[in-house]
C-alpha cells in the first residue's frame, strides 16, 4: 500500500498511479507545476515512483511504473536531486588510474559522525531500534539498486560485479541472503520485517538516501556515480559492522540481527577492495569519462550518511 | 582488449590490507583451527590483528601503513576515534604517560585495554 502522503506532491502522485495509464496533457502538465509543500513531500514522492521498479505497491495501478505522466515526473524530481547533489560536491578531476587510491583517500578523509560508535558504546535500546527502523528502508533491498547498473558495464567491471553480488545474493543460499538476514533479525527483535514497513517514519535524508541509490541505479548515465558510491559504501562497512556487532550486544540485542552485522564485517573487508579495484578501477581505465563521476559518487554517500546520522543525532540530542 | 586475456589472480595481496583469496573451501588457522569458506572471495588477515582471525575486519586500517612501521602500540580513544601509536613493548608505562594524563590513567578511560590491545588490535573497539 502507498504510504502516508507528506503534502500535494506525494498525495498527487499516489493519485496519479493509482489511475489507468494514458497520455493526458493534464496530467502531464500537473508534472511540471505541482509544488513540495509538507516535510519531505518531494523525497516520497521520488521514493514511491523508484518503489515501482522494485516491490511496488497493491493500491497502484499494475501499469503505474510505465505511467507517461509517472516517468515524467519521475524525471523531474531526478533532475532537482542530481542538481542538489552535485552542487555539493566540489571534487577535482582525477587521472583513471588513480580512481582506486582517490577512492581509499577520500574515505580515510571523511570525518562525517559515526552512528556505530554512538551505538557500540552509549545508545540506548530504543535508539538503536529506531536506527535500525530508518535503516530498513534501505537494508530489506540491500544490493538491489546496484544490481540495475550490471548490465551496463564493460567486461571486467561487470564480472567483478557478479562477484561481489552474488555474496551479497548469499552465494546462492537464500538463507544466507543480506536483505533476508536482516529481516530476521527484525523479526526477532519484534520489529515488522515487511518490505518499507516503516517509511511512514523514515526520516527525509533516509528517503533521499534510498532515493539517491535507486536513480543512480535505473540510469544508464549515472553508472560511474552508482559504483563510487558502492565503492564508498563497502569501504564504511566493515569497522562501523563491528561496532554494531559490540553495541548489540551490550544491549542484549538477539542472536539474528547481531548476525547480520558480524555477516557483514567479513563480507564488507572483501568487498570494498573489489569494489574500489576490480569495479571502480577497471570501469575507469576501460571508460576513463566515467572517472569523475565515481568520485562524485562516492562522495555523494559519505555526504548522504552525515546528513543522516547529523539528523539522527540531533533528534536524540546527542553531540555528533 | 578482445584478444587480451584478463588477469584474474586467485590471490591479491591488498596494500596495506588483507590477502584476497577466491575459490577456496576451507582454511586452517595458526591454531589448527578448520574455517569452512562459504563466500567466493575471502579476505584473510595480515596485520595479525583482526578480531576475527583467520578474516580481516578492518583493524588493519587503525595502523599505520608502513611495511617497517612498529608492530607493538595502543589504540587510543577519544570520542569516537580511533588511534594507533606506536610503542616500544618495554617501555608501556613511560609511553602511556607520554600520551596520556594522570588522571586520565587512573580513570582508565582513554586507553581501550591496556597493554594486551598491542598484540591484539583487534580489540581496539572494546572499551567498555
Amino acid at each position: 500500500m502507498f504510504p502516508k502522503p507528506r503534502g500535494s506532491l506525494s498525495a498527487w502522485t499516489f493519485e496519479l498511479l493509482r489511475t489507468p495509464p494514458g497520455v493526458r496533457h493534464v496530467d502531464l502538465d500537473r508534472c511540471a507545476s505541482v509544488q513540495a509543500d509538507g516535510e519531505g513531500d518531494a523525497e516520497l514522492a521520488l521514493w514511491s515512483l523508484h518503489e515501482l521498479s522494485y516491490a511496488g505497491f497493491e493500491d497502484a495501478h499494475e501499469r503505474a511504473e510505465t505511467h507517461p505522466a509517472a516517468m515524467v515526473l519521475r524525471a523531474r524530481l531526478e533532475g532537482e536531486l542530481e542538481a542538489r547533489l552535485r552542487g555539493r560536491w566540489s571534487g577535482a578531476p582525477v587521472a583513471p588510474g588513480d580512481v582506486p587510491d582517490a577512492l581509499v583517500a577520500m574515505v580515510e578523509a571523511d570525518d562525517g559522525p559515526s552512528l556505530a560508535a554512538h551505538v557500540h558504546r552509549r545508545a540506548d535500546r530504543e535508539q538503536v531500534l529506531e536506527l535500525l527502523r530508518q535503516r530498513s528502508i534501505y537494508q530489506l533491498k540491500e544490493a538491489d539498486p546496484a544490481a540495475w547498473v550490471v548490465p551496463r558495464l564493460p567486461v571486467r567491471a561487470k564480472a567483478a560485479l557478479m562477484e561481489l553480488q552474488f555474496d551479497e545474493y548469499g552465494d546462492g543460499d537464500p538463507n544466507r541472503l543480506h536483505s533476508h538476514l536482516f529481516a530476521l533479525g527484525m523479526d526477532a527483535i519484534g520489529l515488522r520485517s515487511a518490505y518499507g514497513a516503516y517509511v511512514d517514519e523514515a526520516m527525509p535524508e533516509v528517503l533521499e538516501m534510498n532515493n539517491v541509490v535507486s536513480m543512480f541505479g535505473l540510469q544508464r548515465r549515472l553508472r560511474g556515480a552508482a559504483m563510487g558510491h558502492l565503492a564508498a559504501f563497502e569501504a564504511t562497512s566493515s569497522v562501523p559492522s563491528r561496532r554494531m556487532v559490540q553495541g548489540l550486544e551490550r544491549l542484549d540485542f538477539p542472536a539474528a540481527m547481531v548476525r547480520y552485522y558480524s555477516e557483514h564485517i567479513e563480507a564488507d573487508a572483501v568487498h570494498e577492495h573489489l569494489a574500489a579495484r576490480d569495479i571502480c578501477g577497471t570501469l575507469a581505465l576501460d571508460e576513463p569519462h566515467q572517472s569523475g563521476d565515481i568520485l562524485f559518487g562516492a562522495f555523494t554517500c559519505l555526504d548522504q550518511e552525515t546528513r543522516f546520522a547529523n539528523a539522527l543525532l540531533d533528534t536524540w540530542g546527542v553531540d555528533a | 582488449m578482445n584478444e587480451q586475456q584478463f588477469e584474474h589472480p586467485d590471490i591479491v595481496l591488498c596494500p596495506g590490507g588483507p590477502m584476497l583469496v577466491r575459490g577456496i573451501t576451507s582454511v586452517q588457522d595458526e591454531q589448527g583451527h578448520i574455517h569452512a569458506v562459504e563466500r567466493p572471495v575471502v579476505a584473510l588477515c595480515r596485520c595479525h590483528k583482526s578480531s576475527r582471525l583467520p578474516w580481516c575486519d578492518g583493524t588493519h586500517k587503525a595502523i599505520p601503513r608502513s611495511p617497517a612501521a612498529p608492530q607493538h602500540g595502543l589504540t587510543l580513544c577519544e570520542g569516537s576515534g580511533v588511534g594507533w601509536v606506536p610503542v616500544d613493548p618495554h617501555q608501556y608505562a613511560a609511553h602511556l604517560l607520554t600520551y596520556l594524563s594522570e588522571d586520565e590513567l587512573a580513570a582508565g578511560q582513554n586507553v581501550l585495554s591496556g597493554q594486551d590491545l598491542s598484540l591484539r588490535c583487534g580489540a581496539d573497539l572494546q572499551d567498555g
